[in-house]
């Protein structure tokens, strides 16, 4: 039987390691018809559809199966961040420093990269608050590398 | 007497690029012989201001793009919705399509991976690979010949 063109979107972080994707999205399709209500529990479970907790569910079963592990966090996952986007999840009080190198500011929490202009006030991945960047990296990245070459010679 | 035959498959890539503002496609090649064929999209280094809006596979009937158009759709409730694009370092897509679904009846035989972003914030790096697979050497058709010819091949 076909059901047309197969379309998943997740984020690599919520795929147990060394797991194919396809392998992982499969599991959890099979695993969604488990009830799986007694298993975990994180408080955005609160703000989610009935959809959306039962593959939320699954996949934290599936990773718990391939791991032994319950996830840390899930504000990565697909799920949660629907649910953020809609604006139905209370903002994070999670703060982290992130670092900017070439160009890129790195999210201290997940690691997410983001080009600049960077993201003022939150990791648009994990929520979490980004505490202001230390302030030589910051100027670093503002000015150009020729600029600071050109700087005149101070003579006296 | 056994043996053991591993199944052929093809990869095209796009190499990752920055597609802020702009668009990037996987070479024309043909699906002949091929059942199905899978097209994984992954976000890397992104700015917080954009998404990937675009992200399909499309079909032609030549390697030089005659008469493409789409297979897959990308769209607001589409198989890749862009109600819920990806944006984030580490989002993928996995796209997969069956052979069965292009318009062969009408000589579209050859497919690309497209992805795009429109907003140009910043840099957009991505990364695409298309895997064509089940491959099979041409058949004689079983049934429901065709009246004309004392044999049938498909090609595609």
């Amino acid at each position: 039987m076909n059901d047309g063109p197969l379309v998943i979107k997740a984020n690599k972080r919520e795929v147990p390691p060394d797991m194919p994707p396809t392998v992982w999205w499969e599991l959890v399709n099979n695993a969604e018809t488990q009830d799986f209500s007694l298993l975990w529990y994180d408080p955005v479970c609160e703000y989610l559809r009935p959809t959306e907790l039962r593959r939320l569910r699954a996949k934290v079963f599936i990773w718990n199966e391939a791991t032994g592990n319950y996830p840390d966090t899930v504000d990565t996952w697909w799920e949660p961040r629907m649910a953020r986007r809609r604006g139905e999840v209370p903002a994070s009080s999670r703060q982290a420093m992130p670092t900017i190198f070439e160009n890129t500011l790195t999210c201290g929490f997940c690691n997410a990269r983001w080009t600049y202009p960077y993201p003022l006030e939150r990791c648009k991945l994990c929520d979490t608050k980004l505490l202001d960047a230390p302030e030589e990296q910051v100027r670093s990245i503002q000015r150009p590398a020729r600029d600071r070459m050109a700087r005149p010679r101070v003579t006296k | 007497m056994s043996s053991r035959i591993s199944e052929s498959s093809v990869v095209d890539l796009i190499e990752t690029a920055d597609i802020g503002g702009t668009n990037a496609n996987t070479a024309y090649t043909t699906m002949a012989h091929y059942s199905r064929a899978r097209a994984y999209v992954e976000i890397g280094t992104w700015n917080a201001g954009d998404d990937l809006d675009e992200c399909r596979i499309q079909q032609a009937s030549d390697t030089s793009g005659t008469g493409v158009k789409d297979l897959t759709t990308d769209e607001s409730g589409g198989d890749y919705d862009t109600d819920a694009p990806v944006d984030a370092d580490g989002d993928f897509v996995i796209i997969e399509i069956r052979s069965e679904d292009m318009d062969t009846d009408n000589g579209f035989h050859v497919i690309r991976t497209r992805v795009a972003e429109g907003g140009n914030s910043g840099t957009d790096n991505v990364t695409v690979s298309e895997l064509k697979y089940g491959y099979a050497y041409p058949r004689k058709e079983l049934q429901g010949a065709a009246s004309a010819g004392s044999q049938v091949y498909v090609s595609a």
